[in-house]
């Protein structure tokens, strides 16, 4: 039986789409819950290749096939997931701020947490602060996590900030921000709550958030 | 020697008099490959790619593409016929007050075969594509590899260029898009055929890809690349600087986004920036500055920035090479 958690982790890392969903369907055929199958095969799989990227083992590419691979796994439980409650890690709404018509890094870490396990609300690019502050009213995420991939853009993060503050919203909902020209300074100075370097440093600081932990990348 | 002479100097794997730097020593030409590649002031290209402009430059509209997969290519991608572009006018615009003999001519070649297969079908689904169906991905290459020496063979006649530099960024600031291995089983033929193309009629080509792609800048040297732009530090800049002494001009070396070029860094502070790239990669002989201040403001290339002139005048005090 663990075997196939096994082999499923393997078709992720390897970006093997058809076998995950194989493998994903097998694994509910023996009874595996879903939330087994996210913390002991889909979690570790990302685990090991944030490693990997970080050691300069492994490409873009890679965690592109990757997360396309853990998509089609939790395609395969959507159904048993969406009949369950309270089996979403939590939710996260996520957008590119205003000025900014970048979205690569927004989308991959988009299916990182979608792969991962989270209710993920695109808001999109190019996302004016009052959009940010509705979706918050209106989806009470657990974690808004902006990205500026622009240092045109930067200023952006800490008026969006500053919007949350004033319509009362900030204490509601924990703020990670993430993009090129950010870093752990930046995000401290406008009192972000996290900050993340790459899309497997946003997913577990997203965990962290989310269970109200500070984490290795709590500010 | 003037910055001509200079220049061909480092080509020829001479001792330079000065490092040049890249504010100087150009006659940039870019109204050609607005027409044949992607529109400065915006809007659509010649296949159809809307795009748009921000601080930093222009993209394609996000979220907007022509296909998505690339087994479809041949049923979307129409080559534009050069003849009716307008290239030979704007390159005669372009050209009216230029004097020779002063400058080196470079005329830039953007959006090269990953970045066209990137503004086709959107960044994810080029990247997937290299490893679900490289066979379309190189049929791709090939055909727009033939657009490109096309080009290049135009742009050489109109603007008797000394250099044509290509863009084609294919990295993060960590590292390459793609393995190595994945570049030199799909990329690299049609590259290498578009490099040759450039380098059999006489003129330098000059590879432009940012972001960390160290691991294939040995590549771009076997193919004939004469120099690399725009070497950012997240490179081993003096390993390579030192490796291909004598093959390969390495023009970069500022630190593009870091604090040094933030809208609140000081004069002093961006003119110490060019006295450490002077300190540091000059004494190699085959290093021009680039520097390039990116905040708030935009990339000071297309924008300015007041910093830039009194760091000019200290660099012509340290830009000798002893």
């Amino acid at each position: 039986m663990e075997k196939v958690l096994i082999e499923l982790q393997q078709a992720i890392e390897n970006g093997e789409t058809q076998i995950a969903m194989n493998k994903t369907k097998e694994a509910l055929n023996y009874g595996i819950r879903t939330d087994k199958i996210i913390q002991t095969a889909i979690n570790p799989a990302f685990k090991d290749l944030g490693q990997k990227m970080f050691d300069g083992e492994i490409y873009v590419t890679d965690v592109l096939m990757a997360s396309r691979a853990a998509h089609a796994a939790m395609y395969v439980m959507e159904p048993i997931l969406s009949r369950s409650t309270g089996t979403s890690k939590g939710i996260v709404a996520i957008g590119t701020v205003a000025g900014d018509l970048h979205d690569i890094g927004k989308n991959l870490v988009i299916m990182m947490l979608q792969g991962s396990g989270y209710t993920v609300i695109d808001l999109g690019i190019d996302v004016p602060a009052e959009t940010f502050v509705e979706a918050v009213r209106m989806h009470k995420p657990d974690v808004l996590a902006l990205s500026s991939l622009l240092t045109t853009t930067l200023p952006e993060l800490d008026n969006m900030i500053d919007a949350l503050e004033v319509t009362g919203l900030r204490a509601q909902v924990k703020v990670i921000v993430g993009g090129a020209p950010v870093t752990a300074e930046y995000a401290s100075r406008i009192k972000a709550d996290a900050y993340a370097n790459d899309l497997f440093e946003a997913t577990e600081a997203v965990a962290d958030l989310v269970k109200n932990r500070i984490g290795k990348y709590a500010i | 020697m003037n910055q001509r002479e200079n220049f061909f100097a480092m080509i020829e794997g001479k001792k330079p008099e000065f490092i040049p730097n890249m504010m100087e020593v150009y006659k940039m030409c870019v109204f050609g490959t607005g027409i044949t590649d992607s529109p400065l002031q915006g809007g659509l290209d010649p296949f159809g790619v809307n795009w748009i402009v921000t601080k930093e430059g222009a993209i394609p509209e996000p979220n907007k593409f022509m296909f998505d997969d690339i087994a479809d290519w041949k049923e979307y991608v129409k080559f534009p016929n050069l003849d009716t572009l307008g290239i030979e006018a704007a390159a005669k615009i372009e050209m009216a007050d230029f004097t020779p003999g002063e400058q080196v001519v470079n005329a830039f070649s953007v959006c090269g075969l990953f970045e066209r297969l990137a503004a086709f079908m959107g960044f994810e689904n080029a990247l997937c594509s290299l490893v679900e169906d490289p066979e379309s991905c190189r049929e791709f290459f090939e055909a727009f590899a033939d657009y490109k020496m096309a080009i290049h063979n135009r742009f050489i006649d109109v603007y008797q260029p000394d250099m044509i530099t290509y863009f084609d960024d294919l990295a993060t600031a960590n590292g390459l898009f793609m393995s190595p291995k994945v570049y030199r089983e799909v990329i690299k033929p049609s590259h290498q055929r578009i490099i040759e193309g450039v380098t059999s009629r006489g003129v330098i080509f000059t590879q432009h890809t940012c972001g960390k792609c160290e691991e294939i800048v040995g590549d771009y040297v076997e193919m004939g690349a004469k120099m690399w732009s725009s070497a950012q530090i997240s490179n081993d800049l003096e390993g390579i600087m030192e490796k291909y002494q004598g093959r390969l001009i390495v023009e970069g070396g500022w630190d593009t986004s870091g604090p040094v070029s933030y809208n609140g860094a000081s004069t002093e502070a961006v003119i110490a920036e060019a006295v450490r790239c002077a300190n540091q990669y000059g004494k190699y002989g085959n290093f021009i500055l680039m520097p390039i201040l990116m905040n708030e403001n935009g990339n000071s290339m297309l924008v300015g920035d007041p910093r830039l002139a009194p760091m000019l005048e200290v660099w012509h005090t340290v830009e000798k090479i002893a």
